[in-house]
């Protein structure tokens, strides 16, 4: 621009700051508060152990002990071992509830143990380069184990994982799937079955619908194997039931895509509803998007039909809602799954610190069973003052997920 | 007569041919694709997007480009939850907070591309990265709440059966291009986007101009955002990052020239509704996610593409050997006369 005095220059620039710092500051305020870190990449030591407000709730009161090694030595047992963790901390995600419930459960475990000496936490924002140079990172600073979501692109942590493996580093991979083999590209996949909670859904809603009408399936971004299983499994059951019919077509290839995001789920409802005047059964693989999905029912007049998905605290709610209002509709959910960050975390520390890995059941594969039915089990259980994205299943206790996870 | 064949050559007739064509094919693509249903659930979004385009359109037509679309919009959509953290009473001092951000947000941009000189499209992909950041900073992640219930409630509210978020697009798209067109500063604001040069020559605060439009930019995008959270009843942590392409995608539509000058914020609302249409008719037909996209990607590049063809030169066969300027033919030639004529107007406007 033309020159200009310098001081109105000077005025431009502390204008510039002043506002800056204003919005920082408001924003900063008015907060959710939590203190955790998110995006790029954050290396925490002691300061993990001064992270205080969590969303799952069950821990509280229970962690804000000093220093942590109270409770630290307090959990500790087998799993957790004598030599010093480097642990690394990954997300291919990050910036989301889901992420950071993930996140939480691994680093309660990580607490626990005395042998863990550091962290270092890197969410790739769904970015595969930001993924493979966080895995590369950590290799560089020590970690000599990493607890890994490999789910920032299509199979993208592969050849980093395999770098790390070379590097005699712990690599343990979990809650999506990493692709590569067993003992080269990674010492352990720990997940849920993907297909059997597709089967689950399926079983349950068609049984709700009567064993006939219409089913509608939206799953999450094209090409994720959580989708693309559940779908497929679907599918299968859905060809068993003659009388039942599927509102889109779906395959482990293709289904309606939501995107995992509400207000594109909204949409989609919203113009798949346009065409269909009759939908008797939803099936939806993430909570958030579900509750979307529900929303383009109300928002259209039609009636809630019969819905299995992952759990999550404002379906529940507006589950409880249309109950006080008359309109009950069935309702299965299952667990959302990020307490299985708690035996990807004592996995890797055992095998770094020269502990006892838990003795997983099925290889480190679940079959996770309903956590919440409407009709014949645990009522769906809605907390005004709590996130609404807020998973409940994490809070539950050792001995509960040892149930379902642990052999004997 | 004149009157009228500029009206149809005018360059945001296109988008409203366009549009209209796409509304009396939809029927027969998709059936069900203009149905009650069907508008219902598009017109809430097409009316977020449309406020949000007004900002984008404000922006360009000064020769800019904002691509913080998706920070400031995300920092609208998670105070206005935040704030109140789910009491109602605290509604307004929340809109209130969110539309000073949102000012702020743009002051910043506007600041930081006339005073410092920064290019617009590094100035705002920087400041972009700082409120995404503040946002996932102030909220650690996820957001805790809900929207406020008679925020809900508003949202997702009719006017004689046409969803408020659709009327209230309306009427902001209405009284911005009623401000451009009949006042003296939106007269103003026209010329310093057509010719800095001429304007500053007349004596016009060019910088007050184009700040002004970033700031203004800024607060639509947080009122977008905050409308977005009020509808969704709970957000993502960064629903601004979908909205980013539309709005710019939607003012290119519309026909606001790129390069600044020539700009109309009804063409872009009606770009608006022909992407939001398109995209119901697309989801409609059922296909394939690729195939969704590619479609789209095909009829938006064409509609582009069409408003570039030399229509002119083709029907009077001069196109040829003494066409072959270096230059882009129509294009180019616009904004040119465009200027020509504001330059000549200049002074008149500055002294009224």
């Amino acid at each position: 621009m033309s020159a200009r005095p310098d001081r109105s220059r000077v005025k431009g620039a502390a204008l510039l700051v002043l506002v800056a710092l204003l919005a920082a500051l408001v924003l900063s305020a008015c907060g959710g508060g939590s203190s955790s870190s998110s995006s790029s990449e954050t290396t925490t030591e002691a300061e993990a152990e001064t992270e205080t407000e969590s969303t799952g709730g069950a821990e509280e009161g229970e962690e804000e002990a000093e220093g942590g090694t109270e409770t630290a030595a307090a959990g500790s047992s087998e799993w957790c071992g004598e030599e010093g963790v480097t642990l690394g901390i990954q997300d291919g995600g990050g910036l989301n509830n889901w992420s950071k419930e993930s996140q939480e459960q691994v680093q309660m475990i990580s607490k626990e143990c005395p042998a863990v000496e550091k962290e270092i936490v890197v969410d790739a924002d769904f970015e595969p380069q930001k993924a493979v140079s966080g895995i590369q990172s950590m290799i560089s600073q020590g970690a000599n184990a990493i607890v890994i979501i490999p789910d920032s692109g299509n199979c993208a942590e592969v050849p980093a994982m395999r770098q790390a493996m070379q590097h005699d580093v712990t690599v343990v991979a979990w809650a999506a799937d990493p692709c590569g083999t067993e003992g080269t590209d990674y010492t352990k996949y720990i997940d849920w079955d993907t297909k059997a909670a597709g089967r689950e859904w399926a079983e349950w809603v068609i049984e709700q619908m009567g064993d006939k009408g219409k089913l509608l399936y939206e799953g999450g971004p094209a090409g994720n194997t959580v989708s693309s299983n559940a779908a497929e499994a679907i599918a299968e059951v859905v060809e068993e039931h003659p009388n039942v019919e599927l509102v889109e077509p779906i395959s482990a290839e293709e289904w309606p895509v939501t995107n995992w995001d509400p207000a594109e789920t909204k949409k989609l409802t919203a113009a798949i509803l346009a065409k269909h005047p009759e939908i008797d059964g939803l099936i939806n693989d993430y909570g958030a998007s579900v509750e979307a999905e529900v929303q383009a029912f109300q928002a259209a007049g039609r009636e809630i039909p019969a819905v299995a998905a992952s759990e999550s605290n404002a379906l529940a709610c507006t589950w409880k809602e249309e109950k006080e209002k008359g309109h009950e509709f069935p309702l299965m959910t299952i667990s959302s799954r990020n307490w299985l960050g708690r035996y990807a975390a004592q996995y890797a520390i055992a095998e770094a610190s020269g502990g006892t890995p838990p003795n997983l059941k099925n290889g480190g594969i679940f079959s996770l069973g309903q956590w919440e039915n409407s009709v014949s089990g645990k009522e769906p259980e809605c907390r005004e003052n709590e996130s609404p994205e807020a998973s409940f299943s994490n809070e539950m206790s050792e001995e509960e997920t040892a149930k379902i996870a642990l052999e004997g | 007569m004149t009157a009228l064949k500029r009206r149809v050559t005018s360059p945001f007739a296109a988008i409203w041919v366009a549009t209209l064509l796409l509304f009396i094919v939809s029927p027969f693509v998709a059936s069900g694709s203009l149905g009650h249903s069907a508008l219902q659930g598009m017109l809430p979004f097409t009316g977020i997007l449309a406020i949000a385009a007004i900002g984008q359109t404000l922006v360009i037509q000064q020769g800019g480009l904002d691509l913080s679309v998706p920070g400031i919009f995300s920092m609208g959509a998670v105070l206005v939850v935040t704030i109140p953290g789910g009491s109602e009473g605290s509604l307004i001092p929340a809109l209130i907070v969110v539309a000073a951000v949102g000012l702020a947000g743009g002051l910043i941009n506007g600041i930081a591309v006339t005073r410092f000189g920064i290019t617009p499209l590094v100035a705002t992909l920087g400041s972009n990265a700082i409120f995404i950041g503040v946002v996932i900073q102030a909220t650690g992640g996820s957001i805790a709440f809900k929207a406020t219930k008679n925020w809900q409630e508003f949202t997702a509210d009719k006017v004689f059966g046409i969803p408020i978020l659709a009327v209230i697009a309306l009427i902001a798209t209405i009284l911005v291009a009623l401000f451009i067109s009949r006042t003296i500063w939106g007269r103003r604001f026209v010329l310093v986007g057509s010719s800095p040069l001429a304007a500053r020559a007349a004596g016009l605060s060019v910088e007050r101009y184009q700040v002004g439009a970033y700031a203004g930019a800024g607060l639509a995008y947080a009122l977008a955002g905050a409308l977005l959270s009020g509808y969704l009843q709970s957000p993502p942590l960064l629903p601004g990052n979908e909205y980013l392409l539309p709005t710019i995608a939607a003012v290119v539509l519309g026909g606001t020239a790129l390069g600044g000058g020539r700009g109309s914020v009804i063409a872009t609302t009606v770009g608006v509704l022909f992407l939001s249409q398109l995209e119901q008719v697309v989801s409609a037909l059922g296909a394939k996610t690729s195939v969704q996209y590619l479609i789209q990607g095909a009829i938006i590049a064409l509609g582009m593409g069409i408003r570039n063809v030399p229509w002119d030169r083709i029907r009077h066969g001069r196109f040829g050997a003494d066409d072959a300027a270096p230059t882009g033919p129509a294009t180019a030639a616009t904004p040119d006369t465009t200027s020509h004529d504001t330059a000549s107007g200049a002074s008149r406007i500055a002294s009224q």
